[in-house]
């Protein structure tokens, strides 16, 4: 086999990794993402400080050390994951903090007058929230969330730190046998800048079917 | 309470801090009554409405809404505020739903009809707004006057047993004030019992049935539109219907 | 290294290695000011070209900017370390490199946020200065800038806290700052919680508190009207 060709079938294997932790942890992360945003703007203020620690937390943490706690250090609190799970999770954790400020700003961007109408239909907070207030906030908060998505897809490299054999990990160890870094470490960018491209104009398309006249950015 | 009284306000108190705005309101609606309340700004009026349907709590005083009292701390607010429509001066439309779907989401989430069912409403209620061929725009694609209208829809679809508009035309535009008022006349007519807070005078005139006019908090006159608005008693009520008057100068719109 | 000699026998306790970890926070402050300066040299001028400059000067810049956006910082690192630098001829040691790598990339990034912060600012006052008969430089440096600076403000400080949370991840190059500092604590006394707790912590602190201060300054010498956008 030529070089490219074992390349190509090794790197595969990797890509395959790296899609399945995309796969659970963008749709997980966009659920933390509203759930926190809801649990701080109508949490009492018990479970609002609760998230809004946990997303200070998050925030100000790199990614890279939540990520080692999560995997090196917790287990002394008795607390194990596997190398996949502890990167799916810290991720989740990590972009479920930041998108939740989008939808939060998204959440306080939205005029008093729709909760008003809301209430004055008859609707509980739960309806109000969930059929009135959150379409539109989640629309808003769109274009924030696809830039996290997008980080998210990045910073999935990380999860080489601890042993997962996702795309990075595959190329760099494919590296120390043949010894090519430029075509291998260049081929493995442009593979992750495909995967961002592609994800930006999904999701750009997504905000195209979701447009509704007069619901732009406040 | 006799049976066609569908609400009853008992020496209604609100304060803001040191400021009082209700000093002690009382009236009745009755059923298919069109009751108009008026006054200058700083008179409560807005206040009035919002303790009305509870968006504001009184401090002091008792509401009945078909006999059922409102102000009573055990009652469910939600079922409560189903029997009461509500008009904004802002409209409030929901932007991310069609007009269609605005006046049916009501029917669907909170009275928990069918699809199917709450369409069929929705349609039958912009229709009686003039409004059927709009039904799939949404709010940011209609009219102000437009608008409104699909906003008295909305409160109508729910059945209410009476209607509040809170200045309904004070957001629009001149030429479109009148489709609006169009709507609200053909449904005084019909004897859907409303208070409508307005200084459209000619509004009042036309097909109001007793006028309350508040001043400080208090409703100091009342009575038939056309005595009151044409005779008032009292000082505060002679001024305010001069400057109204200055301003519009038309009676009849 | 002679890390690995000292180790295992002075640091024992957390008031042994606590300085040691301490001395990475200059290294990790030296990667974030190289990386935001770098970032700044670069973005800017990039930022002009894109809204001002012609077609193919536009369609640089944005292919600059989409690929270090769209690569993973630990594959950049790799691929120039490992890859770009050598076959140019260079043996950069891994602290520059992980500054120029920082800065390149920083570069693309801020490059976006000066040109929304330079499109914000309207074709009126362009118009004006050229009407005024300033040259396109005069105007770009005159007008636009320094309204372009303090709108993207806001942004730039969000960058400040971006870089230096991927400063950690130079760590795989081996650069001394806090993080690597910490895994060799960690390797050395097997006890993983403090060392890494004591590590969030200081780059919680950096965070939090480099923002607040940064942003302190900007309130000193805000102009009103001129607000910024993140």
């Amino acid at each position: 086999m030529s070089f490219w060709e074992e390349f190509i079938s090794y790197i595969l294997r990797g890509w395959v990794a790296t899609l399945e932790i995309l796969a659970i942890s963008i749709p997980l992360s966009i659920l933390l993402g509203l759930g926190l945003a809801v649990a701080r703007v109508y949490g009492n203020w018990f479970i609002s400080l609760i998230a809004g620690g946990f997303v200070a937390l998050l925030r100000g943490l790199p990614l890279v050390v939540t990520l080692l706690i999560v995997f090196f250090a917790l287990p002394k609190l008795g607390i194990y994951f596997s190398p996949f799970w502890a990167a799916v999770i810290a991720f989740i954790m990590c972009s479920g903090a930041y998108q939740s400020e989008y939808v939060r700003g998204a959440i306080r961007s939205i005029d008093v007058g729709q909760s008003l109408a809301a209430q004055a239909l008859g609707m509980t907070k739960l309806q109000e929230v969930i059929h009135i207030i959150l379409p539109q906030a989640f629309r808003r908060a769109l274009p924030g969330i696809t830039n996290e998505i997008i980080y998210l897809i990045l910073y999935s490299s990380l999860a080489y730190l601890v042993g997962v054999q996702e795309l990075f990990a595959v190329a760099k160890h494919f590296n120390s046998l043949q010894l090519r870094p430029i075509e291998i470490f260049s081929t493995t960018a442009l593979i992750y800048a495909f995967m961002a491209t592609i994800a930006t104009l999904f999701f750009r398309k997504l905000e195209e079917k979701l447009k509704i006249p007069g619901l732009e950015t406040a | 309470m006799p049976d066609d009284i569908v609400l009853k306000v008992e020496d209604l108190h609100k304060s803001y801090g040191n400021i009082t705005v209700l000093k002690g309101v009382s009236f009745e609606v009755r059923r298919g009554e069109t009751k108009i309340i008026c006054g200058p700004s700083g008179s409560g009026k807005s206040t009035l409405l919002r303790c009305l349907n509870l968006i504001t709590r009184p401090d002091k005083g008792r509401i009945w809404l078909e006999g059922e009292e409102v102000t009573n701390r055990n009652i469910n607010i939600n079922k409560v505020r189903q029997k009461i429509g509500f008009v904004f001066q802002e409209f409030n439309l929901f932007n991310h739903l069609t007009a269609l779907r605005n006046v049916s989401i009501g029917l669907e989430v909170v009275k928990k009809m069918r699809k199917e069912e709450a369409r069929k409403i929705a349609l039958e209620m912009l229709r009686k707004v003039g409004l059927e061929e709009h039904a799939y725009k949404y709010p940011a694609e209609l009219s102000g006057g437009q608008k409104q209208r699909v906003a008295i829809a909305r409160a109508l679809a729910m059945n209410p047993a009476i209607i509040f508009y809170d200045e309904p035309t004070s957001a629009l535009d001149p030429q479109l004030i009148g489709e609006v008022l169009e709507v609200m006349k053909a449904l005084a007519r019909e004897k859907v019992t409303s208070i409508v807070v307005t200084h459209e005078m000619g509004f009042a005139q036309s097909v109001g049935d007793e006028i309350l006019f508040m001043y400080d908090g208090k409703i100091i006159e009342r009575g038939p539109p056309q005595e009151v608005i044409r005779n008032p008693k009292c000082e505060q009520a002679k001024r305010f219907f001069q400057r109204i008057h200055e301003l519009y100068a038309r009676e009849e719109r | 290294m002679g890390v690995y000699s000292k180790l295992p026998r002075l640091m024992v306790t957390v008031w042994d290695y606590l300085p040691y970890i301490l001395e990475g926070v200059w290294w990790t402050l030296g990667l974030v000011a190289g990386g935001l300066a770098l970032g700044f040299i670069i973005g800017l001028p990039l930022s002009i070209a894109q809204v001002y400059g012609h077609r193919i000067l536009k369609a640089i810049v944005e292919v600059y900017a989409w690929f270090f956006r769209s690569v993973p910082l630990l594959v950049l690192l790799f691929l120039f370390y490992w890859g770009v630098f050598p076959a140019l001829g260079y043996k950069l040691d891994p602290l520059t490199c992980s500054i120029l790598v920082l800065g390149f990339r920083s570069g693309g990034y801020q490059s976006q946020i000066f040109r929304g912060a330079i499109q914000s600012i309207g074709e009126g006052q362009y118009i004006a200065a050229r009407t005024l008969g300033m040259s396109k430089l005069q105007g770009i440096f005159h007008i636009i800038l320094p309204q372009a600076l303090r709108i993207a403000f806001p942004g730039w400080v969000n960058e400040y806290a971006i870089i230096l949370k991927d400063s950690a991840i130079c760590f795989v190059l081996g650069v001394m700052e806090i993080l690597t500092r910490t895994r060799y604590v960690v390797m050395a006394t097997l006890e993983p919680l403090l060392p890494y707790f004591i590590a969030g912590g200081l780059f919680i602190a950096l965070t939090y508190g480099g923002t607040k201060l940064v942003n302190m300054v900007y309130e000193k010498t805000k102009i009103p009207g001129l607000i910024g956008r993140m």
